[in-house]
C-alpha cells in the first residue's frame, strides 16, 4: 500500500496521486483536511507496527510500502485554528502529525522524504556546510546583527543579496543604497547577506536515480517572484554536463532524499553554485513549462515500493 | 570563556553558570541574539562572534559550549512585537544551528538540524535505536483518541537506574552492564551527554527511554567541566 499524506488541493500531491490511480496502484490517501477524524496507534518493540484510520477506513502501518509525505501544519486548519492553542483539536492534530513524524523515521518503507532528511532545509548556512562536500561552490555568506560587518563584507564582495535564514520562504532582494536606514534594525535579528553570483539559473530534480534539468532565464533576481520584481521568468529543459547532474544525484543520495530540487546556478566563468536543496519541492511549476513527466517519476518510486 | 546555551528560565542553568564562574562560564539565553555584534561568515570562522553580557567574543576564545535548548523558543522574545517573535525564533535557531557547527571548541551536545542540542528524536526513536544496538527495551505505545488510551504491555517496568553519559564516564550506573547499554545508546545517537532510564530486575535491565536533558546535579557539574575544559 502506498500512503499519500497531504492536502487534495496541492500541485505534486494531486499529480502523482493521478498517476498512481491511473496505474492502478494501491494508494490510501490521509486527506489532511479530515485530521480532526484521523486515528493513528504507533507500536514500537521487536517490530514497527499500528493502525491508521479514517473514517470507516483502517490500515495496518506494517503494509505500507511507501509513502509520499507533503503536510502542511495541520494546526492551520481552520477548524483547529478557531480552537485555538491547547484545545482538545490543537492537541489531537499535534499529537497525530507528530506520531506520523515518529513512524515515517522509523518504517522500513520508502518514504518521501524523512522529515530527518528534510530538516539540513531549515538552516540555509547548515545545508550550505552539507552541499561544499560534494564540489559545489556555495556563495559567500555573512550572518550577523552588525551593520559595520556588513559594510566590510559588502566592501569585500561587491552586490550583496539578503534573504532568510530558515526554511521560511522569502524573497531574495538585491542590498540596495536605500536600504541604508534599515541597518540599524539587524541588531533584532541576525540577517543573512550573501554575493550576488552572476550568472544562469537551473533547477535540476532528482528523482532516485533519474535527474531532469531545467534553465530559469528571469530578470527577477527571485525568479519565483518575477512579477513582484519587475521582471519575467521563462523555464525551458537544459542539457547539463554529465559529471554536474552526477554530483547532483550523489549529494541527493547522500542527504537521503529520494526526491530533491537542486538550484544551481553557472558563472560566467564555467563555476557551478549550489544556492539549495530542497526536500519537498513543487515540482509541478517546472513540469508545466518543461513538460518533463516528473510526477511520473515519483510515481515509480513510490509504485516500484523499495526501500529507501 | 564557557558557555551555557539554555532558556532565561532555566534555574538549574543559571546555577551552574554561578557554579562555574571562577572558569569565566556565562549563560547566553536566546534574547541575547537581539544584540549588535553577532557574526557568522562562513569563508572566515575566525571573524565569528558571538556577544556574551553585552560584550563581542571570538569564536577561539570559547572554550566549550553545554547546549540546554532543542531551538529558540519565540516566548523568550519579549523585546520584539508579538507578530514579530515566531518568524524570528526560527530564523535565530536556524543561525544558532548554523553558527555552533562551525565552533571549534567541544560543543554538548553538537546540535543536529532538529535540534540544537542533538538528535530531537521522539521516544519511539531511542527506543527503536537502542534495539538496533541490541540492547533489551521495554514496548511503546502511542496513539490518538481510544487509540491511546491503551498502555503497552510490559511485564516488569519498576524504575531501575537512571544512568548519565558525558563523553567516556557514565554516573548512576550500578552496574557494569548498565554503563555499557548506556554508552552503547549514546554511541548509536553520536551524543556525548544523554541520559538513559532503564527498567526491570539488576540482572535483566531494559532501556525505556532516554533524553538530552539530564539533571544538573553536583556530580554531573563535575563531569561536564573535565569534559569540556579536557580539549581546550
Amino acid at each position: 500500500m502506498i500512503l499519500l499524506w497531504g492536502l487534495p488541493g496541492d500541485g505534486p500531491m494531486a499529480a502523482v496521486r493521478q498517476v498512481l490511480e491511473e496505474e492502478g496502484a494501491p494508494v490510501f490517501f490521509l486527506d489532511q483536511r479530515r485530521a480532526l477524524e484521523t486515528q493513528v496507534e504507533l507500536r514500537v518493540g521487536a517490530r514497527v507496527e499500528g493502525l491508521l484510520s479514517v473514517g470507516e477506513r483502517t490500515l495496518e502501518l506494517a503494509a505500507i510500502t511507501a509513502a509520499y509525505l507533503r503536510p502542511h501544519d495541520s494546526r492551520r486548519l481552520p477548524e483547529v485554528q478557531r480552537a485555538g492553542p491547547g484545545s482538545p483539536p490543537w492537541n489531537h492534530v499535534t499529537l497525530l502529525e507528530d506520531i506520523l513524524f515518529s513512524w515515517s523515521e522509523l518504517t522500513g518503507a520508502r518514504v518521501i522524504n524523512r522529515p530527518s532528511a528534510m530538516a539540513p532545509n531549515g538552516s540555509k548556512p547548515f545545508q550550505a556546510l552539507l552541499i561544499q562536500a560534494f564540489g559545489f561552490r556555495t556563495p559567500a555568506t555573512l550572518i550577523t546583527t552588525d551593520p559595520e560587518a556588513v559594510r566590510e563584507f559588502q566592501e569585500r564582495h561587491g552586490t550583496l543579496i539578503y534573504k532568510s535564514i530558515s526554511g521560511v520562504r522569502s524573497i531574495v532582494s538585491r542590498l540596495k543604497p536605500e536600504h541604508a536606514g534599515r541597518m540599524e534594525r539587524l541588531r533584532w535579528c541576525p540577517t543573512q547577506f550573501q554575493q550576488h553570483v552572476p550568472g544562469e539559473d537551473y533547477r535540476v530534480h532528482v528523482m532516485g536515480d533519474e535527474s531532469f534539468a531545467a534553465r530559469i532565464v528571469s530578470s527577477a533576481d527571485d525568479y519565483r517572484y518575477a512579477s513582484r520584481q519587475q521582471g519575467r521568468t521563462h523555464i525551458e529543459r537544459a542539457e547539463l554536463p554529465a559529471d554536474v547532474l552526477a554530483r547532483c544525484r550523489r549529494m541527493a543520495l547522500a542527504m537521503k532524499l529520494p526526491v530533491a530540487g537542486i538550484d544551481l546556478r553557472r558563472t560566467p566563468e564555467g563555476e557551478w553554485y549550489c544556492f539549495e536543496v530542497n526536500p519537498s519541492p513543487g515540482f509541478t511549476y517546472y513540469q508545466e513549462a518543461t513538460g518533463y513527466e516528473l510526477d511520473r517519476a515519483v510515481a515509480r518510486l513510490l509504485w516500484g515500493g523499495a526501500s529507501a | 570563556m564557557l558557555l551555557i546555551l539554555a532558556s532565561q528560565y532555566d534555574e538549574a542553568a543559571r546555577a551552574l553558570a554561578r557554579c562555574w564562574s571562577s572558569y569565566d562560564a556565562a549563560l547566553l539565553s536566546p534574547d541575547s541574539l537581539c544584540r549588535e555584534g553577532w557574526r557568522y561568515d562562513d569563508a572566515r570562522p575566525e571573524g565569528s562572534r558571538a556577544v556574551v553580557d553585552g560584550t563581542p567574543l571570538r569564536a577561539e576564545e570559547l572554550r566549550g559550549v553545554l547546549v540546554r535548548l532543542p531551538s529558540v523558543p519565540q516566548d523568550e522574545l519579549v523585546q520584539l512585537r508579538p507578530e514579530e517573535r515566531a518568524y524570528v525564533a526560527v530564523e535565530m535557531t536556524a543561525f544558532l544551528l548554523a553558527w555552533l557547527s562551525h565552533l571549534p571548541c567541544p560543543v554538548l551536545n553538537r546540535p543536529t538540524a532538529q535540534c540544537l542540542a542533538g538528535p530531537g528524536w521522539r521516544p519511539e526513536q531511542w527506543l527503536h535505536a537502542a534495539a538496533r544496538a541490541g540492547l533489551p527495551t521495554v514496548p511503546l505505545r502511542r496513539g490518538t483518541g481510544e487509540l491511546g488510551s491503551v498502555p503497552a504491555p510490559t511485564d516488569d517496568a519498576t524504575p531501575l537506574a537512571c544512568v548519565t553519559v558525558v563523553g567516556r564516564r557514565c554516573l548512576g550506573a550500578t552496574t557494569p552492564t548498565l554503563a555499557r547499554h548506556a554508552r552503547c545508546l549514546a554511541d548509536a545517537a553520536g551524543v556525548e551527554l544523554l541520559s538513559v532510564q532503564f527498567v526491570g530486575p539488576p540482572r535483566a535491565p531494559r532501556v525505556a527511554g532516554a533524553s538530552l536533558w539530564p539533571e544538573l546535579d553536583a556530580p554531573l557539574s563535575e563531569a561536564l567541566l573535565e569534559r569540556l575544559e579536557v580539549r581546550s
